[in-house]
């Protein structure tokens, strides 16, 4: 099953936020795939989604199939539809 | 077995052997029977958990050392090797290509890594040297090769290896580490700045038969001599035993010259400061009786790390030197000198055939302006709070100098367009390391504040012979009378400018330099931590008329041999042989 979700996060699926979606795409036995512009991406894999160079307000398509796949849909759908940092600010220094 | 090598720096250690490795050699292609493939793969699984608990380890050590950007690293690398994509193409390398699992973890993290530094993003491209270590440590577990990063015991150890980082013996848990050997290397090479800036004694160049030491094998070192001495008799422990309490007697005698300015014996003061490149050689310089940072090498912030550190990481790195040093004392702040033997992985530069003479340290600071602005800015706020200089490294041309005084200026701009505060007569000077700008000295001169003359490089350019070269090492000498008389027209040029003139290469500490260089005129000395108070000494029993005496005999000498001859003459006339023999290290 496919289904088409807006990026919401600022800063687009960087480091972190890509990280909360590979750790959530991770807990799934289903296999699960970010579709952007023709071309796939493992979602379990930090290097793969990072790769993909997904921007704020890019249309991605999620492709999930297998075992779990609605609940694999629902979980990680909710995530990129969400601004996954609520405030993306510089990350404060620590002397 | 003795083995010789060159000192690196002074002092004697005995300890067990810990043999280091720094990286495996590049396999072949090796293809495996199909019906090995579930062995492989079981081989594959072994070295993944062994590389992801060294990485634990690390990661946990650092930790605990608070050294937050080193754990951050590990913390990384600890993400990628369970990366699925990458774990599902090294498996099916295995299962489907039948490559060796060596094989198969370098082809994969070079498939991934070239991918990664293709894309746009800068941060991306970064991490595919991550993926390039990865699959090196992965590959060393693979064939149980010592880790590069030594595990530090509670036995005094002797690091034995081919070669070591100069970032790595900075990083050093300097407890149970005692000293040094080296297979490769030059004494200039800037692993042996750092062990003399840290009081570690090294032997380095020692040749190949190094690499027979064994792991735990005792090893006498004698950074005095060169010597490397691998299971010693009971005759040497003890006689060794004995030079080694005797030269740290001798370091406390020299702790007299601790608290005091350095003038010669006929009262001309001078400046004598320390050379470092990092906050804790900043702490330890002072200890040593540095009156200030003649020079802050801050490539160091550059290097072992994959991105670049901003304006604020390196603001508070120039402060935390300010605050051990005092905000009186001068703290000369180089801006970086990457390039030649340094490299910097953040901006990925590709392996150059002459690194020297290539692109680096200002060159590369003028064309990524954008490096060079993060760096003057937070120079410049660091200069508010401290007596701060700044410093251009491999200053060619007037050219090049008018650029970098462009920035500085667009860069106090900045600062007082959103009021922040900073030192606007911040003195700004070069470093003479070119022959160029030594030979166009005169006209820098009317433009800058200060010089200071590196010699490391200026031999090396000058007599066209590699510093790490063992080949042709003998004719990097500063000696050489074609560079006294480059450095003596630099220092000319720079008084009748009546502008400051010091040296931070090797040779300030020298004691067969020192008394040409002060015949010469030269105010400032900055040399390493562990040879502040050695010169001091050295300069408190030399008369500078003599000197100025001893320089003009010396220039008109053709060769080094004749010139140091000359210089140990007129130092034996002096009565002053002894002090020189302590001052070289050697308490006999």
């Amino acid at each position: 099953m496919q289904h088409q979700f807006v990026i919401q996060n600022l800063l687009g699926l960087h480091v972190r936020p890509a990280k909360a979606v590979v750790a959530s795409a991770s807990q799934f036995n289903c296999t699960i795939q970010i579709e952007k512009e023709g071309v796939q991406f493992n979602a379990k894999s930090l290097i793969s989604v990072l790769s993909a160079g997904i921007k704020f307000g890019d249309t991605v398509t999620l492709i999930a199939e297998g075992e779990g796949e609605a609940e694999a849909m629902k979980t990680i759908g909710d995530l990129l539809a969400s601004p996954i940092e609520e405030n993306p600010a510089r990350k404060a220094h620590q002397p | 077995m003795i083995l010789q090598g060159v000192p690196a720096s002074a002092g004697y250690a005995i300890g067990k052997a810990k043999v280091i490795r720094m990286e495996t050699v590049h396999q072949p292609v090796v293809r495996i029977d199909p019906s090995t493939v579930a062995r492989e793969l079981e081989r594959l699984e072994a070295a993944l958990d062994r590389a992801t608990d060294e990485l634990s380890r690390l990661h946990a050590k650092w930790i605990s050392d608070k050294r937050e950007q080193e754990a951050e690293i590990f913390e990384g690398h600890l993400y990628l090797i369970r990366d699925d994509e990458l774990l599902f193409m090294i498996r099916s390398k295995i299962t489907d290509e039948l490559f060796q699992a060596e094989f198969a973890v370098r082809e994969a993290a070079e498939a991934i890594a070239s991918r990664l530094s293709q894309l746009d993003d800068p941060y991306l491209q970064l991490r595919s040297a991550d993926i390039r270590d990865i699959g090196d440590r992965i590959c060393r577990c693979l064939s149980s090769k010592q880790a590069e990063r030594a595990e530090t015991g509670s036995e005094q150890e002797i690091l034995i290896a081919e070669d070591l980082l100069p970032t790595y013996i900075a990083q050093l848990d300097n407890e149970a580490v005692v000293g040094f050997a080296t297979s490769h290397g030059g004494a200039t090479s800037h692993t042996a700045i750092i062990a003399r800036s840290l009081g570690l004694p090294a032997v380095i160049g020692a040749g190949v038969n190094l690499e027979r030491i064994q792991e735990g094998q005792t090893i006498i070192l004698d950074g005095v001599e060169g010597k490397v001495i691998v299971d010693p008799s009971e005759a040497d422990l003890a006689s060794y035993g004995d030079l080694r309490e005797r030269h740290l007697s001798r370091l406390n005698q020299l702790r007299a010259f601790g608290n005091r300015p350095t003038r010669t014996s006929d009262g001309h003061l001078v400046e004598l400061t320390a050379n470092i490149g990092s906050v804790k050689e900043a702490s330890s310089a002072t200890d040593r009786g540095a009156e200030g940072i003649g020079l802050f090498r801050t490539e160091f912030l550059f290097m072992e790390r994959n991105d670049l550190p901003d304006e604020e990481e390196q603001f508070e790195v120039y402060r935390d030197i300010v605050q051990a040093i005092g905000s009186e004392a001068p703290v000369v702040i180089r801006t970086m000198d990457i390039g030649g033997d340094k490299e910097l992985p953040a901006l990925n530069l590709p392996k150059e055939q002459n690194p020297f003479l290539g692109f680096r340290a200002i060159r590369i600071s003028l064309e990524r302006t954008d490096l060079f602005k993060t760096q003057l800015r937070a120079i410049l706020r660091a200069s508010a709070i401290g007596n701060i200089r700044v410093m251009f490294p491999m200053i060619s041309t007037m050219q090049e100098l008018s650029r970098a005084m462009e920035a500085v200026e667009a860069a106090k701009a900045e600062l007082a367009a959103e009021g922040v505060p900073f030192n606007r007569a911040i003195p700004i000077g070069i470093m003479i390391e070119v022959p160029a700008a030594a030979i166009m000295a005169d006209r820098f001169a009317k433009v800058v504040d200060f010089f200071s003359i590196g010699t490391n490089d200026l031999v090396q350019y000058t007599m066209a012979a590699d510093r790490m070269n063992t080949k042709v090492m003998h004719m990097n000498n500063g000696l050489e009378p074609a560079v006294l008389r480059l450095i003596h027209r630099v220092i000319q040029a720079a008084a009748a400018e009546k502008i400051q003139v010091g040296m931070c290469g090797e040779m300030a500490g020298q004691p067969l330099a020192i008394p040409l260089l002060l015949g010469m005129g030269l105010q400032k000395f900055s040399v390493s931590g562990g040879s502040v108070l050695t010169v001091r000494e050295l300069i408190s029993r030399i008369d500078r008329r003599e000197s100025e005496e001893l320089l003009k005999a010396v220039l008109e000498l053709d060769d080094p041999e004749n010139v140091k001859a000359c210089v140990e003459k007129w130092y034996a006339s002096r009565q002053a042989s002894i002090m020189m023999e302590v001052s070289l290290g050697k308490p006999r």
